[in-house]
């Protein structure tokens, strides 16, 4: 055993534990206690938090621990180790994690069986002698019931009390009595409320003899009523048939003709304003003047029109195309007489073409005719130059005359201004002058001495070419180049005129014709109008024509729209005159309906109507009261055969009559309202269902009770059972025990089948009870009580260790030998530990062999 | 040989009290008590519906001698209503309204006859001017009738569908009062059909030749009248065997939901199974109105708790919410604790020998044991005036299981365990 913490041991370990007896000596205090508790703990958990007791919690704070090392009994080595507060603390079994239930398994001990019967302290012994026999058995047969320290006794008496509370056969105070009370009460209102259908038939048989009361008044009261409002009725019947008969006529039937009426006046009047219009609108179509033929006409009149200007433009044309015509034809004839001659057969070719490259020719001939003249004058001129030398300045010097001049000029206008300096610049001008001009005059004089004699000859050839020229194109020779020149430019303009010429008569006959067309349209167009109106000039007869034409156009649109006018006016009478007839028939239909003239008969044919109505209306609430009195199936006939016979009563009697009657319909509304009560108020059927409600009640306590009866039975039973099976073997193992601690003292133990109680057998066969016992006796009793268990139980599962905590303190000499004796003879095939404080027991252990156990 | 077609029902029980409703809940009480009415005026629907040509009705139209008006006037204008359409009705008098318990003063439409108990009668059926079937019955005269009626019936015509009605106890002797007769003897009448009336669930003893039904009640009324209840539509064709199909017309309906604590450690879970077994049940009932009885079972850390707070009946209080939240259709009848505290049975029986010859005891109890426990609770009934016969015999079990369990919990509870 090694204990790592639990309570006030630390990391101690008991050596020399072995099978047999084993004992540990300690004072008090020492732990034995603790020690105990040690082994029912590793066996069995250590105990929650929650747990009430001493949880031996170790000193030094640490959690608890420590192993056990066990020897089964078929010699296999057991270590239980556990460690810890969780969960009964972590267990091992041979160093494997396990859980309580293999362990449990292996013991097949519960913890309460070893704490009550393995585990024996000197307290429990010491307990013994307070309690009673029932007691003592109890906690002698409870221990072997692994039941703690219960009393069954206890048990049985709260299921006692319980069942008590619910139901006590002869008691009042339970809950079921309180229910059939209950129950009871509905029971008798049940029986009351089957009095309801008799006084349902009561109130039928009432309810008759009253019906029949009541219909004789009624029929009194109604007599009396129905005479006056008879004779109303018939009195009302008489005045009806007073009135003439006619047809049934309504307001409506009036205010339709009344209508009808008003419609019709309007629409005449409608008709009347129409014809008006119509004849208005033909005066106006008959004052609208037109000229019928003029809309043919149209299209010339538009022609006109748009010729006025042109014709007023063309007419000036032709006197101006004239005048050129003449003049253009004099300018052509008198260019012909011009150039006619220079042909060589006198008249003007006019097949002739003068063509670019003649024309051309002719220039090179000129050019070089030219060109032989200027050569010409050139020679001829220095010839003269030389003569004209000597005679007169020579013309080069003319720009030395000119500054000479402007010399002469400047010196005059330096002298009449009077200035030197002007003077100066005139007397500088002439003397570079005067030098240019004696240079030139000497310089010329000897080249155009030698160039006349070739340029005849050439002049000569250009002749001769000209004048063949000429003749190949039918020429006169003697013509010049440029006398051809001018005669191809007349010829061209002459050529020109003639072009033009024809064109202008083009023209002027073109225009021409189109005036005479413009006459002949007029003409046409002139026929339409009166001639007087007509002017002797064309273009104002146009105006005239064209002015009076839009008029026309304008009094033909108006016609149209007047006969439109017209035409849908006659539509509208049409329509109107229609209506008209409609509405007349109508209105003569209502009048024939109703058999009337006019409106008046109408009137007082509704009049007669309305009287007749409200007769009809009296006479039918006379008929309802009259039915109201005498049953609405009862017809006016037989209204009459009961009346006829019937002489009357007075006012009075009617008033009493119905007082009668008010007063039996009470009577009939009470029984009436008493008797829908009884019907609808179904009393009976709701008491029976809350009846059957407490019944059920009772039923489920019954139940209950039952089972606190059958819970108290099932335990008896069992007692009986585990007193009959398990405690003869006990009683038997026991019996043995107790005969050697008592030295023979006793040698049995009884357990009467009829009694709870033990006897103890002595050796003389006197039976004694468990009360009549010494203290010392009844300790011993325990003890072999408890040792029988075991050896009872240890039949079937392994053995388990005893541990003794100075449970011999209390034996005498002699008794503590036998017990040691006993014990030691007990621990053959078993181990125990004996715990003491006692020095005697120590040593009296050790003597008869006990291991001396030492913590270390 | 003409066809007809009737509706066959008995055991109207009209006004009974519903058994075995341990509370006055108003409401509850209220559909209750409308039930049994509401379930003939079903049968009337049905009859109106498919034009049948009579109804029969094979006694106990009335649970008891102390009917109430209302159950007499509610009869009598339900069998007006039959009348008005010229369907016939044909009453036999059982013994819960033997034929001396009619009362005259609420009397009958012309279209019913009930039979006269003194010996059978036999009635012929029209429709339209020609003869239909022939119907004979024959009453109860007093609650007790010890005699073989049955026997008694003979077929007067064969030239019509032979129908015989009446209340009677067939094939079962431990019940002599009701007209106790052998199947045998009924097929000696040479009847095409017996309609019977007394068993309250539906039952065809045989189909034909001829057809032995009972239709059972249309309305339970105690919760060991679980399961569907309703009437017989029967057609008789040409003399062939009858067509017979059940009707379900009631309108409330027994059912127990049994509910395990094992392993359920919070209320709130305990509640969440009980509303998935109401929900389960409300698809099997199809929208009727039913009575829950409540079971909890097995063993769990609910236990103490359930009980405690059932006892005081805040609990109840609180079932009878998710009940009765769960549809307005459904009522908490009552709530029955068979539970226990969470141990292991096993290990303590084999730990003690007390206790494993406690649980050894329980089931060993024989039937004079059964007995001893039963007159138990004879003497309370007997002290309240409760017919013993009412007693289920099937809740003995419970007893034991009960009583094992206080036992046990005694035990333990002394112990410290």
């Amino acid at each position: 055993m090694q204990i790592d913490n639990y309570g006030k041991y630390s990391d101690r370990s008991f050596e020399g534990l072995s099978r047999g007896v084993n004992v540990l000596f300690g004072p008090n205090e020492h732990g034995k206690t603790t020690l105990l508790e040690f082994v029912r703990r590793m066996l069995f958990g250590f105990p929650p938090g929650t747990y009430r007791k001493n949880r031996f919690e170790p000193v030094n704070g640490n959690k608890p621990g420590g192993r056990l090392v066990c020897e089964l009994d078929s010699g296999e080595e057991l270590i239980i180790e556990r460690s810890g507060w969780t969960k009964g603390g972590a267990l091992k079994l041979n160093n494997i994690d396990a859980g309580q239930r293999e362990l449990s398994d292996l013991l097949r001990a519960g913890e309460s069986f070893y704490h009550n019967v393995y585990g024996i302290t000197i307290e429990e012994l010491y307990d013994i002698q307070s309690l009673n026999g029932e007691d003592i058995k109890n906690r002698i047969y409870g221990a072997g019931l692994d039941l703690g320290g219960i009393s069954l006794a206890e048990i049985k008496k709260q299921l006692q009390v319980n069942a008590d509370r619910i139901f006590k056969p002869g008691g009042h105070k339970h809950l079921i009595h309180a229910l059939n009370e209950k129950r009871k009460a509905y029971e008798q209102q049940i029986k009351n409320g089957a009095e309801d259908l008799k006084r349902y038939e009561e109130i039928a048989a009432e309810q008759e003899k009253l019906d029949r009361d009541r219909e004789i008044l009624r029929d009194r009261i109604k007599k009396i009523s129905g005479l006056n409002e008879f004779i109303d009725y018939e009195n009302l019947n008489g005045k009806l048939k007073n009135i003439p008969g006619t047809p049934v006529i309504n307001e409506d039937d009036i205010e339709e003709y009344q209508e009808i009426a008003t419609e019709l006046k309007t629409v005449t009047a409608k008709l009347a304003e129409n014809r008006a219009k119509q004849l208005e609108l033909q005066d106006k179509f008959k004052n609208t003047r037109i000229n019928p033929a003029l809309p043919g006409l149209a299209p010339e009149i538009s022609v006109l029109e748009r010729s006025s200007e042109r014709y007023r433009a063309d007419s000036q044309r032709v006197g101006e195309l004239a005048g050129q015509i003449d003049r253009l034809a004099k300018e052509t004839d008198g260019a012909s007489a011009n150039i006619a001659s220079l042909w060589l057969e006198g008249e003007i070719s006019e097949d002739f073409n003068f063509t670019l490259e003649f024309i051309s020719e002719i220039n090179e001939f000129e050019q070089d005719f030219n060109d032989l003249r200027q050569k010409r004058i050139t020679a001829d001129a220095l010839l003269q130059q030389q003569a004209h030398r000597q005679k007169t300045m020579p013309g080069n010097l003319l720009p030395l005359v000119f500054i000479g001049i402007l010399d002469l000029l400047m010196l005059a206008a330096g002298i009449v201004v009077n200035s030197l300096v002007v003077i100066a610049i005139a007397v500088l001008l002439a003397v570079p002058a005067v030098i240019a001009a004696a240079q030139s005059f000497s310089g010329d004089r000897d080249e155009d001495k030698n160039k006349s004699g070739p340029l005849e000859k050439k002049a000569a050839e250009i002749e001769t070419q000209w004048m063949e020229f000429l003749s190949r194109n039918g020429f006169r020779d003697t013509l010049a180049p440029r006398d051809l020149l001018n005669c191809a430019e007349i010829y061209k303009n002459r050529l020109k005129n003639r072009n033009d010429l024809a064109a202008l008569k083009k023209e002027l006959e073109n225009k021409k014709l189109w005036l005479a067309e413009v006459d002949r349209t007029f003409e046409k167009v002139a026929t339409a109008f009166d001639k007087k109106i007509l002017a002797a000039d064309i273009l104002a007869n146009i105006e005239i024509v064209s002015r009076l034409f839009r008029e026309n156009e304008k009094a033909v649109e108006e016609h149209g729209k007047i006969a439109a006018e017209m035409k849908k006016s006659e539509a509208a009478a049409a329509l109107l005159k229609n209506k008209t007839e409609t509405l007349e028939t109508a209105a003569q239909a209502i009048l024939d309906r109703f058999k009337a003239k006019d409106l008046k008969d109408l009137r007082q044919i509704l009049a007669y109507c309305r009287e007749r109505d409200k007769l009809n209306e009296e006479l039918e609430k006379s008929r309802k009261r009259l039915r109201n009195i005498f049953g609405l199936n009862t017809g006016i006939d037989e209204i009459r055969f009961q009346l006829e016979n019937f002489s009357g009563e007075n006012a009075e009697d009617k008033e009493t009559l119905e007082r009668e009657l008010a007063e039996l319909n009470t009577q009939y509304g009470v029984l009436k309202q008493e008797r829908r009560n009884l019907v609808s108020g179904d009393k009976l059927t709701a008491l029976q269902n809350e009846h059957e409600c407490s019944v059920q009640q009772i039923r489920d306590y019954a139940l209950q009770w039952a089972g606190y009866r059958a819970a108290e039975f099932l335990i008896n039973r069992a007692v009986g059972k585990y007193e009959r099976e398990r405690q003869p073997e006990v009683i038997s193992r026991a019996a043995g025990i107790f005969s050697k601690l008592t030295g023979g003292a006793y040698v049995n133990i009884r357990k009467p089948a009829d009694s709870d109680d033990l006897l103890l057998v002595g050796a003389n066969g006197a039976a004694r009870k468990v009360l009549e016992l010494s203290r010392a006796t009844r300790e011993q009793l325990y003890l072999a009580m408890r040792m029988g268990l075991v050896e009872q139980y240890e039949e079937k599962t392994e053995s388990l260790p005893l541990v003794f905590d100075d449970i011999l303190v209390n034996f005498d000499k002699s008794r503590l030998d036998l017990a040691v004796e006993a014990i030691f003879e007990f621990a053959r095939q078993r181990q125990i530990v004996i715990l003491t404080c006692h020095q005697n027991i120590h040593s009296l252990l050790l003597k008869y062999g006990a291991a001396d156990i030492q913590a270390k | 040989m003409s066809s007809v077609k009737f509706i066959h029902c008995a055991d109207l029980h009209l006004g009974s009290p519903f058994k075995g409703i341990g509370n006055s809940n108003p409401e509850l009480a209220a559909a209750l008590a409308a039930a049994t009415f509401t379930a003939f005026e079903n049968i009337v629907v049905l009859a109106l519906e498919r034009k049948v040509d009579f109804l029969l009705i094979a006694g106990d139209v009335f649970d008891n001698a102390d009917r109430s008006l209302k159950s007499r006037l509610f009869f009598r204008e339900q069998l007006e209503k039959l009348d008005a359409e010229d369907i016939k009705c044909f009453i036999v008098c059982g013994n819960h309204d033997p034929l001396s318990s009619w009362s005259r003063s609420v009397g009958l439409p012309g279209n019913t006859f009930i039979f006269d108990s003194a010996k059978p009668q036999t009635r012929i059926v029209e429709r339209g001017g020609l003869e239909i079937a022939a119907v004979c019955g024959m009453s109860f005269g007093s609650a007790k009738v010890s005699a073989n009626l049955a026997a008694k019936f003979k077929r007067e015509r064969s030239d019509l569908p032979a129908i015989a009605l009446l209340h009677a106890n067939i094939d079962n002797s431990s019940e002599e009062n009701y007209a106790p007769a052998m199947l045998a003897d009924l097929e000696k009448g040479n009847f095409d059909y017996w309609a019977l009336g007394h068993v309250h669930s539906f039952a065809v003893l045989k189909s034909a030749f001829p057809a032995v039904v009972y239709p059972g009640c249309p309305q339970g009324t105690s919760p060991r009248e679980t399961g569907v209840k309703g009437c017989c539509l029967v057609e008789i064709k040409n003399g062939s065997a009858p067509e017979i199909k059940d009707f379900a017309v009631d309108v409330i309906r027994y059912a127990e939901l049994e509910i395990s604590i094992n392993g359920v450690k919070t209320f709130e879970k305990l509640f969440a199974l009980t509303n998935a077994a109401c929900k389960k049940l409300a698809a099997e009932n199809g929208g009727r109105q039913t009575v829950v009885r409540l079971k909890f079972s097995g063993r769990g850390v609910l236990n103490k708790e359930l009980r405690a707070e059932t006892a005081n009946g805040e609990l109840t209080e609180h079932f009878e919410q998710e009940v009765e939240a769960f549809s307005e259709m459904f009522f908490l009848n009552r709530i029955e604790l068979a539970t226990g505290d969470d141990y292991d049975l096993e290990e303590l029986t084999r730990n003690s020998g007390f206790i494993a010859d406690l649980t050894a005891c329980a089931e060993e109890l024989d039937e004079e044991d059964m007995e001893k426990i039963k007159q138990a609770v004879m003497e309370v009934y007997k002290k309240c005036r409760i017919d013993a016969k009412s007693f289920d015999e099937s809740s003995l079990p419970g007893i034991i299981e009960d009583a094992k369990r206080l036992a046990l919990d005694k035990l333990l509870e002394g112990s410290g365990k």
